[in-house]
């Protein structure tokens, strides 16, 4: 097993149609694409089709897999990434802040989110509705660096940015999380 | 690190320092040693952001969705060999074509040889198809 891309090693047999290749590959990726897609687009339906046509994609480019460059991880969350910014320009009033340095507009329906404590089902939405309201770069940043858990390096490559842009991103989409969230009564402090 | 490096770090990257790049990680260790009231208080709505970003939770994809990805990688597999097998098959035809020229040329050529040998064989007329020869021979004489 490849240590430092622990994904490679599955990649050959993937192309010769190995059934429990195909199957772990699934098994691995597909919580973590799935994840990644509700989270870019904040709908269930279109992250499961960027996850179907994700691992499309994997089957497609398994036979000319070469290790030695991008992780496979790394190359899987670009590609997520790019069919997730598609699905966002395809939409209705799409604007591409992906260089904006501006604070988040107040963009929460304060009719979703009452004022009293939310509960858990409530905070969850809460939650993926400050995230939808952020710029695209920043909401990129931290779902890559915070919830996927890539390093900032490697979010950083996948971005197309130096770490300290990256940081920066970070820096202002957990600013503005706070402000959304304590605005709307789920954070505290 | 001084406290404002710590305090931009978890401005960046939350109040888990397993989280942070490696290289920041011990330096932030000791900072936080130092117990500073500022330093605190940037760890306390950190962590506070962090747990309310961690209740996040996705909903697993279901079985269902899991084989129709399955399935699309056996039919990717599939489509790929029959493209293998028809460039396969071209290549198969093209071979049997070429190799079937080259005897019809190899063929037509003995031939060739074989009959100018033969005529030479017979020119002098004694030979046993030399009537049958003759016969050609005064059939185009009568035309001309």
């Amino acid at each position: 097993m490849n240590t430092l891309d622990p994904d490679a090693e599955l990649l050959p047999r993937i192309a010769h149609g190995d059934q429990s290749a195909i199957r772990e590959m699934v098994l691995r990726k597909l919580s973590r694409l799935i994840a990644l897609g509700v989270r870019m687009l904040n709908d269930r339906g279109e992250a499961e089709d960027v996850a179907q046509e994700t691992f499309l994609r994997v089957w497609k480019h398994a036979e000319h897999w070469q290790s030695g460059g991008a992780k496979f991880d790394t190359w899987l969350h670009k590609v997520a990434i790019n069919l997730c910014y598609d699905r966002l320009r395809a939409r209705k009033g799409f604007v591409d802040n992906s260089y904006s340095d501006e604070d988040v507009p107040e963009m929460i329906d304060p009719a979703l989110i009452p004022e009293q404590r939310l509960d858990k089902s409530q905070q969850g939405d809460a939650i993926s509705i400050a995230l939808a309201a952020l710029p695209n770069r920043q909401r990129e940043a931290l779902v890559l660096q915070y919830y996927q858990e890539l390093s900032n390096s490697e979010a950083a490559d996948l971005m197309g940015v130096s770490v300290d842009a990256l940081e920066s991103l970070l820096s202002r989409a957990r600013r503005n999380m706070r402000s959304l969230l304590t605005e709307k009564g789920v954070n505290k402090v | 690190m001084n406290t404002e490096q710590f305090i931009s770090l978890i401005e960046a990257y939350g109040a888990d320092i397993k989280r942070w790049p490696e290289v920041h990680q011990q330096q932030a260790s000791k900072v936080i040693a130092l117990n500073l009231a500022e330093v605190n208080l940037a760890l306390e709505q950190a962590r506070a952001l962090d747990e309310i970003f961690s209740s996040h939770k996705i909903t697993p994809s279901e079985r269902a969705l899991f084989e129709t990805i399955v399935a699309s990688a056996h039919k990717e597999n599939n489509t790929s060999f029959w493209q293998r097998l028809r460039i396969n098959g071209w290549i198969g035809i093209s071979s049997i074509v070429g190799t079937g020229l080259a005897g019809a040329v190899a063929g037509a050529l003995f031939v060739s040889i074989w009959t100018s040998s033969m005529l030479s064989a017979n020119a002098d007329g004694t030979g046993e198809s030399a009537g049958a020869m003759a016969q050609y021979v005064d059939v185009g004489q009568e035309w001309s």
